[in-house]
């Protein structure tokens, strides 16, 4: 996507002929393609199909209790920003450590690698419990609070919107992290030398060099983190609560409480239908800022 | 060309290793299958009760066993009509108000009464009207509250609304047997009942100063307490005393309106294979063995059979099973039609 912008640096690492071989063999795909079409491809259609069954055969009657209701749109909403909210935080939090790493010896990149990797290994259940005694009313942040004497009470920090974006940012974090790395080793560091050579200081070759060629790697965190965060039941429900309904609960409650499958259906169509919307709007996004980087 | 073919040899010893075990079941295949029965538990203390208590003594009646999966009872009924012709279990645990819910969905087979012979100890209010399940404990609903911040034991569930207790009350939402209970209680002591809930939800909006907490499930609300989240809460007795015994801050009391029951029950599932295991299963839990265990510390499941005798704590719900047999029962038949639309409506009240 960049390669205009470094001419020198070879477009990958393996040789033309090899790409040229694989394309000759697409049946190669065809195991992928057979999974895709019976795991992905057939639940949808069926979800579509169940979404359609009305009281008398075909109908739109669950799409437009969506949309009429008043409470699905803004649990909707309230979901896509609570993904982007979340990715903007982990972007916030997991660039500086990206960059902290491409500039790290080997030796300590190491370290780093296996301290943004560690949260992987630990299920999200177990993080979101941590979470849970952190930010309880006689958790390690109210109780360090109270005893510097900036509050005289435990304040409410569980259950609240700000706080499940901070957990679910921090729990998210190496789907930030990662792909911001790989798109930051991969900038020729030729390219900050003739910044600094050419007058600009530290900030204004990050800012002007070194970010918008590690879009294509910020691009790529958000839209795993944003999707991750969309999605993350257990997350939600445990560190938000009860009061605070995403469109995972929704599904659950609609599908297994109310044992209402058809509307289920359809808001979990209209879930990854926006979620999707949101994808490819980023994406684009994305495209139109690597643009300006071939000027 | 050594790579294909090792990884032909690694295909094929792959599936030779995949054949086996269906060869060597195969070959015992009778005697396999005449000693298994999969049977749901919920999550939690249910499940542990059941893997000590019930399973050695189904095994000791029958030499078979039991996989116990730990499941939720509307997700089990949503698994089981998802494959209604080779259903995913034999057995499953239920509350009333789901079963009554999933009732016509038939998926519940008959019990035939010759042979389920406990059946016959148990009191007519504890019997199955439809035949198709039996009643094996009693979960009882009282007020839950920390006796370390609140001093004189609540009397009744208005005191939930007391403006002391601000920020310091949890509730769970009408997708649990637990909450849905709890609200009919609300309704019926505001003047509503199980087909009028009005004046349930009237009485949410004002408490909602009140709520520390919306606990998704009711096996969240009860960790409410041990977070210091909430002092003030509805639970089953079950799921409050094993915890006063681990030593945490909570404890139990009576609502001046009553203890509140919801049963228990066990069903044979339809075109479920090995009936007379499921009947020897259900038979065992009815059992007085089984369920005076059940009903003594730590799991405190109040027994439906009339032999058994009542403990110290569970004498403080009732004496005996005459008068356990007199506490309030919910209407699940009038709730349920409106069930989703209830979850529907406390969605919308008390999201922030």
């Amino acid at each position: 996507m960049t390669a205009e912008a470094r001419p020198s640096h070879a477009a990958s690492p393996v040789p033309r002929s090899a790409f040229r071989m694989h394309l000759g063999k697409p049946w190669l795909a065809l195991p992928l393609l057979a999974f895709f079409l019976m795991f992905v491809a057939l639940p949808i259609v069926m979800l579509l199909s169940a979404a359609m069954t009305g009281p008398d055969g075909v109908s739109l009657v669950h799409f437009t209790r969506f949309f009429t209701d008043g409470l699905s749109l803004p649990v909707l909403g309230r979901t896509l920003l609570l993904g982007l909210a979340t990715a903007a935080v982990a972007l916030v939090l997991g660039y500086p450590l990206a960059l902290l790493f491409v500039s790290a010896s080997t030796r300590v990149q190491r370290l780093l690698i296996l301290m943004i990797v560690l949260p992987l290994l630990t299920s999200a259940v177990v993080r979101t419990f941590a979470w849970v005694v952190v930010l309880g009313r006689q958790g390690l942040v109210n109780e360090a609070l109270i005893w510097l004497g900036v509050i005289g009470a435990p304040i409410p920090l569980l259950y609240t919107e700000p706080m499940l974006i901070l957990t679910l940012a921090q729990i998210e974090l190496p789907l930030m992290t990662l792909p911001i790395i790989s798109a930051l080793s991969l900038i020729d560091p030729r390219l900050q030398e003739a910044s600094t050579a050419l007058g600009a200081g530290r900030w204004r070759t990050l800012f002007l060099v070194v970010f918008p060629l590690s879009l294509p790697g910020v691009i790529a965190g958000v839209l795993l983190v944003f999707a991750a965060a969309c999605g993350a039941l257990v997350t939600q429900s445990i560190v938000g609560g009860g009061r605070l309904l995403f469109m995972p609960m929704y599904i659950y409650q609609q599908g297994m409480q109310g044992q209402n499958w058809p509307f289920a259906a359809a808001i979990s169509l209209m879930l990854l239908v926006s979620v999707l919307a949101v994808v490819t709007a980023l994406n684009v996004l994305g495209r139109i800022a690597t643009r300006h980087l071939h000027v | 060309m050594t790579a294909s073919i090792s990884r032909r040899r690694f295909l094929a010893s792959g599936a030779a290793a995949a054949l086996a075990p269906g060869l060597l079941s195969g070959l015992s295949g009778r005697a396999r299958a005449a000693s298994s029965l999969v049977a749901t538990t919920y999550p939690g203390t249910w499940d542990v009760a059941q893997r000590q208590i019930l399973l050695p003594a189904f095994a000791a009646a029958t030499g078979a066993s039991v996989a116990l999966q730990p499941v939720l009872a509307l997700d089990a009924v949503a698994k089981i009509v998802a494959s209604k012709a080779n259903p995913p279990y034999n057995v499953v645990l239920m509350d009333e108000g789901p079963y009554l819910a999933a009732l016509d969905m038939g998926i519940f087979a008959l019990l035939p009464k010759d042979r389920i012979r406990n059946l016959a100890s148990l009191p007519e209010r504890f019997i199955d009207p439809n035949g198709r399940g039996a009643f094996v404990s009693v979960q009882v609903m009282g007020i839950v509250y920390n006796p370390i911040a609140i001093k004189t034991p609540p009397t009744s569930w208005l005191d939930l609304w007391k403006p002391e207790y601000k920020g310091r009350v949890g509730i769970t939402g009408l997708g649990s047997s637990l909450g849905s209970a709890w609200m009919v209680e609300i309704a019926k002591l505001h003047g509503g009942s199980e087909s009028n809930m009005d004046p349930a939800f009237e009485a949410l909006k004002k408490l909602l100063p009140n709520v520390g907490a919306v606990a998704p499930n009711p096996g969240a609300l009860a960790t409410l307490f041990q977070q210091g989240q909430v002092d003030i809460s509805f639970n089953y007795l079950n799921a409050i005393l094993p915890l006063a015994q681990r030593g945490a801050d909570i404890a139990i009391a009576r609502p001046e309106s009553g203890w509140v029951l919801v049963r228990n029950s066990l069903h044979v599932i339809e075109n479920s294979k090995e009936l007379d295991l499921c009947y020897a299963y259900i038979d065992t839990a009815l059992s007085d063995g089984v369920q005076g265990r059940m009903a003594a510390a730590p799991n405190f499941l109040a027994p439906t059979n009339k032999t058994v005798t009542f403990g110290s704590e569970l004498q403080k719900v009732a004496k005996d099973d005459q008068e356990l047999a007199k506490l309030t029962l919910i209407d699940w038949k009038a709730l349920n039609p409106q069930r989703s639309a209830l979850i529907e409506r406390f969605n919308k009240e008390v999201r922030t």
